[in-house]
């Protein structure tokens, strides 16, 4: 097992000086675990939790309760300086890729943010991004173009091959695929198995499409209210789904899976 | 958007420059006083006489006349250039007696005219406006770097520190501005050196206004705290500094420059009135405030039009500084991280 | 009614800090302020020993502090050395003159501002209103200093106007020739006043009108083929209105404060020319009171505008604005 959590709470405090606060439970008793060079995706509506899981491991949170390992390394409750050696293994791709990525920056610039920090030299850091970029399909010619001139989803891939750059273990996708059209989402979701295949990378995918989700985990785990209410591999869930929330999931996906496939036989 | 830009940056250059080689281009000393033309209208420069057209251009003397000023064309004083005359120093670096241009004496030549005690008007324009621009962009300097300060603190740290320092600048933006600085410079020794008030000047006046530069650092540090792309920094393991440096302070800079082309205009027009009411720069030293301060007196306004030559150099000033700002505004709106 | 309560309790704060921050100016008087009130042969030994018990002149800060706060409670705000008066009745009085010189300018200026800054959205990208644009963007540059006294040279050298100074006369003349001489007094200030302050609200009105102009809400509007009058006045002013309040809010805390530098270019005897003496003669409770009366219309000032916008607009009684 890779990537192992057991036990995982997270609390928010909501309000200000002059409201009451209230307490929101955001992940309550969270377990799951991964193999190494496997997907496991969290799956559920916005509000179930998922993004909050999502930072715990990637500790841009600290759980308030529950263990995490890693590689049999226990982080969950590591301080910051302890974590700065294991950050290195573990990188996340946000959401929407115009926003986490500095749009001030050029491609190479923003590639090599990770390497700038680790220190490493100017023809150390280009090298490694030129790489990168030819591993996410991009031409290294562009490495000196504004990001703001790349589109969605070449952006998403600039975002990828930023992770790559420190050779990480753990990719965290947290709704990576949303805003993008479906095509590049087709794109974008090969380009993540051909890398995993090539450099056994283990997969946290964070999502509410079921559908594509569906082709590219081994496991599948639904969130709903902060808890997971079913976990089981991905043939088992889409063809035998048991809570009401995974058959709401799945509901909505097969009808979208129905017109695509009237499209697909009439074409 | 490029030329307009390009344009306004020379034509604001070229008015600094101009200030800055005062010394140079003014032809007389600005407190040097010529009793013999008090209130003098502008010497009127001739290309043509009765033996033709010239090409270098001439002056004739001023003589005072029982309905005033008439010009003695008895003898005609060409205008030199590079020439010597009274000594001054370069930007303060070196002494020299080089100027522009001038006339022999007994001939003047003032551009603007004389004023009461017979002091060139445009040499007084010059000087003039390197104090109050200095001034201004003195007190610009003070304000930023201290909102900039405090904006960055309360943005980073905030919790107490963020509400404290909020509570300050709503304070200081609700002090009735040029009341409290009338205030505060009552407080202050009222006959110094004009060294000693012009630093105290513009230091009240860039103190006072540290409020706005402040709240609008901080909104730029809160927001670009929470990015994703700041989150991704982390994520890879940055430290404070590397975000500071790489992510927040571009922007806290590009803020900065658009508060810099308003808050100029703004702090020379404070310098110009507090000299107006006399609790500025004194005489004898020159400046745009104290000069225009004389034509509180009607007669005076009445009959010497060439005066308000100082209210003329500050309205290009403004001018060209507010055609900048609404430039640099609109082009770091073009900029922001949410386009 | 909590945002409410909050809000005057805000309020109250500010006051309170404008006034300890006027006071710790004062101790960077260099040299005691009694000594140069000792050196002053207008003030006789009895009106300081009268002044040092009452305001506790040679005390430290603190208790001078909360002598004079105990005294504003009582409607004291100390006494003047420059008049030989107790401040209070020299800064009323001279305040009406100020507030009648402001709000009828402000009157004024919303008057004309209003209407043709709505016009001009409407016409935007017409001659009139790129005029217009190039005019204000002009005048909004210009100080205000330039203006006072431009305008006064051009009256001065045109005989428009009599012009006098001092005290307003008031005795022995009839009602009506009074009312004609205050109002020929006032024409040139307001002017200045109207001048500076409608170039500045026109494009801010203008500004609003065009933002709505241009909202999903108002464009459906005039789809469904609602006319140009109806939209413009069911949906664009009520729209509108918020920053238009702020902005009258901003007019009000004004009131006072604004017209320093106009009146005393144009020899109007309000609390500018006033408060401008007290400073050149360190008269320093009248210097005090004169900071905090005008800081009291600021803060009022923007006190009502947040009532006002909280009348108006459903958002923020609703919260939804708050991003907390």
């Amino acid at each position: 097992m890779f990537l192992r959590v057991q036990g995982l709470s997270k609390r928010y405090v909501a309000g200000g000086r002059w409201h009451r606060r209230v307490h929101i439970a955001a992940a309550s008793e969270i377990d799951f675990e991964i193999g190494k060079g496997k997907t496991l995706a969290l799956l559920g509506a916005s509000g179930s939790g998922k993004s909050t899981v999502a930072r715990c491991v990637t500790r841009l949170e600290r759980p308030d309760a529950g263990n995490i390992w890693l590689g049999g390394l226990h982080i969950a409750q590591l301080s910051h300086r302890d974590l700065a050696s294991v950050r290195v293994s573990i990188q996340m791709i946000f959401q929407d890729a115009v926003t986490s990525i500095n749009p001030r920056f050029s491609a190479a610039e923003a590639i090599e943010e990770p390497l700038r920090i680790q220190g490493k030299n100017r023809s150390e850091r280009r090298s490694i991004a030129e790489g990168v970029m030819k591993e996410v399909a991009l031409s290294s010619a562009w490495l000196d173009r504004s990001v703001m001139e790349f589109s969605g989803g070449q952006r998403q891939r600039l975002a990828i091959a930023r992770a790559l750059t420190t050779q990480p273990k753990l990719l965290v996708l947290d709704e990576a695929f949303s805003g993008l059209d479906l095509s590049t989402q087709a794109q974008i979701a090969n380009l993540l198995l051909d890398l995993q295949a090539a450099h056994a990378l283990t997969y946290l995918l964070i999502s509410h499409d079921l559908m594509l989700v569906s082709n590219m985990a081994d496991v599948i785990a639904v969130m709903s209210h902060g808890r997971i209410v079913e976990q089981g591999s991905a043939q088992q869930i889409v063809t035998d789904p048991k809570h009401e929330e995974t058959r709401k999931l799945l509901s909505s996906t097969q009808a979208a899976l129905q017109l695509a496939r009237r499209a697909g036989a009439s074409a | 958007m490029r030329t307009k830009t390009a344009i306004l940056i020379a034509a604001l250059g070229a008015l600094h420059l101009a200030l800055l080689c005062a010394g140079f281009i003014a032809p007389y000393d600005p407190v040097a006083q010529n009793r013999e033309v008090p209130y003098a209208p502008p010497t009127r420069l001739h290309l043509h006489d009765a033996s033709g057209w010239h090409l270098r251009p001439f002056v004739f003397r001023w003589t005072l006349a029982d309905d005033g000023y008439l010009e003695d064309k008895s003898h005609s004083f060409p205008v030199h250039l590079w020439t010597t005359g009274s000594s001054y120093k370069f930007l303060g670096l070196f002494e020299t007696t080089r100027h522009l241009f001038s006339v022999d004496s007994p001939a003047t030549v003032a551009l603007f005219g004389t004023d009461g005690f017979g002091r060139d008007e445009f040499s007084r324009v010059l000087y003039g406006g390197q104090i109050s621009v200095a001034a201004g962009i003195a007190a610009t300097l003070i304000a930023l770097l201290a909102g900039a300060l405090f904006g960055v603190i309360a943005g980073y740290y905030g919790n107490w520190t963020d509400q404290s320092l909020m509570a300050g600048t709503e304070l200081f933006l609700s002090l009735p501005w040029l009341y409290f600085l009338l205030g505060v410079r009552a407080f202050l020794p009222l006959h110094v050196s004009p060294v000693r008030t012009f630093f105290l000047l513009t230091c009240v006046i860039g103190l006072i206004g540290w409020a706005r530069p402040a709240r609008l650092v901080r909104g730029i540090v809160l927001s670009s705290r929470t990015r994703n792309y700041v989150l991704a920094a982390r994520s890879f393991g940055a430290s404070d500094l590397h975000v500071i440096r790489e992510h927040i302070l571009p922007e806290v800079l590009g803020v900065l420059m658009t508060q810099a082309t308003v808050l100029v205009p703004r702090y020379i027009a404070a310098e110009v009135t507090l000299s107006f009411f006399g609790l500025g720069v004194n005489e004898p030293v020159a400046s745009w405030g104290n000069m225009l301060s004389t034509l509180q007196q009607y007669s005076v306004l009445v009959s010497y039009a060439w005066l308000l030559a100082p209210a003329g150099a500050l309205v290009i000033t403004s001018v060209i500084y507010a055609l900048l700002a609404d430039v640099v505004q609109s082009r770091l709106e073009f900029q922001q991280p949410g386009n | 009614m909590r945002y409410l309560g909050r809000t005057l309790l805000r309020a109250i704060l500010l006051l309170a800090g404008v006034s300890i921050l006027c006071f710790l100016f004062t101790e960077m008087a260099p040299g005691k302020f009694f000594d140069e009130l000792r050196l002053n042969p207008q003030v006789s030994p009895e009106t300081i020993a009268n002044l040092r018990s009452r305001y506790g002149l040679d005390q430290p800060l603190a208790v001078r502090y909360g002598r004079w706060v105990r005294s504003a409670a009582h409607a004291d705000f100390g006494y003047s050395l420059a008049y030989n008066a107790p401040v209070a009745p020299l800064l009323w009085g001279r305040a009406r003159n100020t507030l009648l010189l402001t709000t009828t300018a402000m009157l004024l200026t919303w008057l004309i501002s209003l209407p043709l800054g709505v016009w001009l959205a409407a016409r935007r990208g017409r001659m009139l209103d790129q005029a217009f644009s190039i005019a204000s963007s002009f005048l909004v540059s210009i100080p205000e200093v330039v203006i006072a006294v431009a305008l006064l040279a051009i009256v001065v050298r045109w005989r428009l106007l009599p012009l006098s100074a001092g005290p307003l006369n008031t005795e022995g003349v009839s009602p009506w020739t009074h009312v004609q001489d205050l109002a020929t007094r006032m024409v040139l200030p307001v002017t200045i006043l109207v001048f500076v302050e409608s170039a500045i609200i026109v494009r801010h009105v203008r500004a609003s009108v065009l933002e709505v102009l241009e909202t999903p809400f108002v464009q459906a509007a005039r789809s469904f083929g609602i006319g140009q009058a109806r939209v413009l006045f069911r949906h664009v002013l009520p729209a509108a209105a918020s920053p238009a309040i702020s902005l009258f809010g901003f007019s009000l805390a004004g009131l006072v404060s604004g017209s320093l530098l106009t009146e005393v270019v144009c020899g109007w005897p309000g609390l500018g020319p006033l408060i401008l003496e007290a400073t050149l003669s360190r008269d320093f409770y009248l210097v005090i009171g004169g900071i905090m009366l005008s800081a009291l219309f600021m803060v009022g000032g923007n006190l009502i505008a947040d009532v006002m916008l909280l009348a108006a607009d459903p958002r923020i009684r609703t919260g939804a604005l708050d991003a907390h």
